[in-house]
């Protein structure tokens, strides 16, 4: 087993010689898709007093997806970049009897989170010790749009009391986001020598980032609390 | 649509003998004789000709040739006087089999083809049972013949052509849950995907009588009332009632006056809306082939709509204080609480007024003042359209106060741009 863990280490610190051949094009832009299982915090407006969202969609995590494009504008001791990103959170369950007791309805919360954020990545070991693996950190503004379904698929109301109007809407917070990836063309260089010929691609990765996203207005009233925190993983490319 | 397309193909190949005669061929097919108004038929109108229903028309009235489709039939060659016979049934060409054993269709003079059409009547029921005429519940094929020497069974010309009389099983396994003024009704869709179903149609009934939202438009079956005006028995010997009472019956025939809903046969379940709550319903569901041949009604299961409360409900009920939207005013001017411009208000309000207390105190405010306000303007057109322009560069405010950290970065680095080229400007 050690001697196991001695060669991956070995692997790592060695420098793939057909990367260093090749003539490397200009990096400038970074775009990802990653996945990861998230639950919103709307229960905790309540305090523990109540769990609307357990209730109906259950304590049960769900996969929740982003994507991201960001541009480096800076290129020296790592990278650093501004990024726009764009997700998909889907939530059904059935919508419950007087009893409490789940209907044949259904009901469901769909989340959009769209950021924008400042991205660093420490890619310093990867360009001047060819260690392949990134550490980087992200944070930014997300604004959260989201809206509820009935039993219809229509969007639903929230009730008489307050006018019939629609629960739909958006809300505020910040997100940052720790994570490490791992070149994937440090395993194959000649295939990753050529698909940059070939697409302009220079470096491709899989990585995996904790998510830290408060999305509650700025603690403002009327919010629907649609942060959390969350364990993503994806792949990234390069170009 | 695949075995409509090889019942298209199998029709398309005429045969043609080789005894000196010349030529039949089928120019086309005719729901009824183009004197009466027929059209010619396509492929899956074919298809769903010889069905049930065509059949039980065909055995109610032998005698009535509308109830018939017809071949449009023409003939090159040489001409005299001899006669043709036309004939339905299986190996009507060999000589061994009685010809009692067939169909007689009728006979015509070669003559009668000259310079004209004959439109030869193909009565299902004679397909499926040539020598009885009755209606059997089975999926085959019979052939067409043309003789045109009947002691020696000379065939002239022979055509085959695909029937489907029998109907899918019945649906197994319903299941109705109460929803809001709906019910939600679920099948086990696997256990008659062999007869190639195509639909599923649920009947609804109310105290025995179809439900209000029941409408036999949506039924995608081919009963006998749509072919031949009356609705037959399934021995075709007596004619029932249009729409009765009481028809929702397991195992029974299933009347489309009934049905509430159609899906696709990929579907095992659908939810019926716009009933009332508190109301028994009655549902049962058929299956639906390709020939649009319908099962027997399933079993009948009782089902009530009841009041739900939905998760924007459970989590106001519970004092949840999120609104996402209301903007009495806005709403009123651009007349859509869903108006991109009422959008961006409503998010100004959630960011910019409900995160500090001086933009909550307003929006308490507005929110006493807001709804006079919105009822007054409602009434004068005028101050309606001299609001809608007065609040453009309010909108506009909101959305480049809402977009600040998008349109931001890019500012600053156009300026820094032009900043720079001044620079290279000078220094040239």
């Amino acid at each position: 087993m050690r001697s196991l863990v001695l060669a991956f280490c070995l692997m790592l610190v060695a420098t793939p010689a057909v990367a260093q051949d090749h003539v490397v094009s200009p990096v400038n832009w970074m775009w990802d898709l990653r996945g990861g299982l998230f639950i919103p915090d709307i229960d905790s407006e309540f305090g523990g007093a109540a769990t609307p969202y357990a209730d109906i969609f259950g304590t049960e995590k769900k996969m929740a997806w982003r994507t991201e494009l960001s541009w480096q504008f800076y290129r020296g001791i790592g990278s650093l970049g501004v990024g726009a990103d764009l997700g998909m959170f889907y939530r059904s369950g059935k919508a419950l009897l007087d009893d409490g007791t789940k209907s044949g309805d259904g009901t469901s919360l769909i989340l959009v989170p769209m950021g924008l954020k400042l991205v660093y990545r420490f890619d310093w070991l990867q360009t001047a010790l060819h260690v392949p693996l990134t550490p980087y950190g992200k944070a930014g503004l997300v604004y959260n749009f989201w809206w509820i379904t009935d039993g219809d698929g229509d969007v639903a109301t929230w009730g008489s009391g307050d006018g019939g109007g629609r629960a739909s809407g958006g809300t505020y917070g910040y997100e940052f986001a720790l994570g490490l990836s791992l070149l994937l063309d440090f395993f194959d260089p000649e295939a990753a020598a050529n698909l940059e010929r070939e697409s302009g691609i220079n470096n491709s990765y899989i990585f995996v980032e904790w998510v830290y996203n408060k999305s509650d207005n700025f603690g403002g009233d009327g919010a629907l609390r649609v942060g959390g925190t969350m364990w993503m993983f994806g792949l990234a490319v390069e170009f | 649509m695949k075995n409509s397309l090889n019942l298209l193909l199998f029709l398309s190949i005429c045969v043609v003998s080789s005894t000196g005669w010349g030529n039949f061929s089928i120019k086309a097919r005719y729901g009824t004789l183009p004197s009466a108004g027929g059209t010619a038929l396509t492929a899956v109108q074919i298809a769903q000709h010889t069905n049930l229903a065509r059949c039980l028309c065909d055995q109610w009235s032998e005698e009535n040739d509308p109830y018939s489709y017809y071949f449009e039939m023409q003939y090159t060659g040489t001409f005299d006087s001899s006669d043709v016979y036309f004939y339905l049934g299986n190996d009507c060409a060999n000589t061994a089999v009685a010809l009692t054993e067939c169909a007689e269709i009728g006979a015509l003079n070669i003559n009668s083809f000259q310079d004209r059409t004959n439109y030869i009547p193909i009565p299902v029921n004679h397909l499926v049972d040539p020598a009885g005429g009755v209606c059997r519940s089975q999926a085959s094929s019979s052939t067409y013949y043309i003789f045109s020497n009947l002691e020696n069974r000379t065939v002239a010309f022979s055509q085959g052509v695909s029937y489907d009389t029998k109907a899918p099983a019945a649906p197994t396994g319903v299941r109705a849950v109460g929803g809001e003024g709906s019910l939600s009704v679920s099948w086990d869709a696997g256990a008659v995907t062999e007869d190639r179903v195509s639909y599923f149609n649920v009947l609804c009934a109310q105290d025995g009588a179809p439900a209000p939202v029941s409408s036999d438009d949506t039924a995608d079956w081919v009963d006998t009332e749509d072919v031949c005006g009356k609705v037959l028995s399934l021995d075709a010997t007596e004619e029932g009632e249009s729409c009765p009472d009481g028809a929702l019956t397991a195992g029974g025939r299933a009347h489309p006056c009934y049905v509430c809903a159609s899906v696709a046969s990929t579907a095992s379940s659908v939810r019926i809306t716009g009933l009332t709550n508190g109301v028994a319903y009655q549902v049962a569901v058929v299956a639906v082939d390709d020939y649009r041949n319908a099962s027997p009604l399933s079993e009948v299961v009782d089902a009530t709509p009841v009041p739900t409360t939905d998760f924007a409900e459970h989590y106001r009920n519970l004092g949840g204080a999120a609104d996402g939207d209301y903007c009495f005013l806005a709403t009123t001017v651009y007349g859509d609480r869903d108006h991109p411009f009422v959008r961006v208000l409503r998010s100004f309000r959630d960011v910019a007024l409900l995160t500090n207390p001086p933009g909550r105190a307003f929006v308490r405010w507005y929110y006493r003042n807001g709804p006079a306000w919105a009822a007054w303007v409602e009434g004068n057109p005028l101050a309606l359209v001299i609001l809608r322009v007065l609040m453009l560069p309010l909108v506009l405010f909101a959305f480049l106060t809402l977009t600040l950290p998008l349109w931001l970065p890019f500012a600053w680095w156009a300026v820094r741009q032009r900043r720079r080229l001044r620079r290279e400007v000078s220094h040239a």
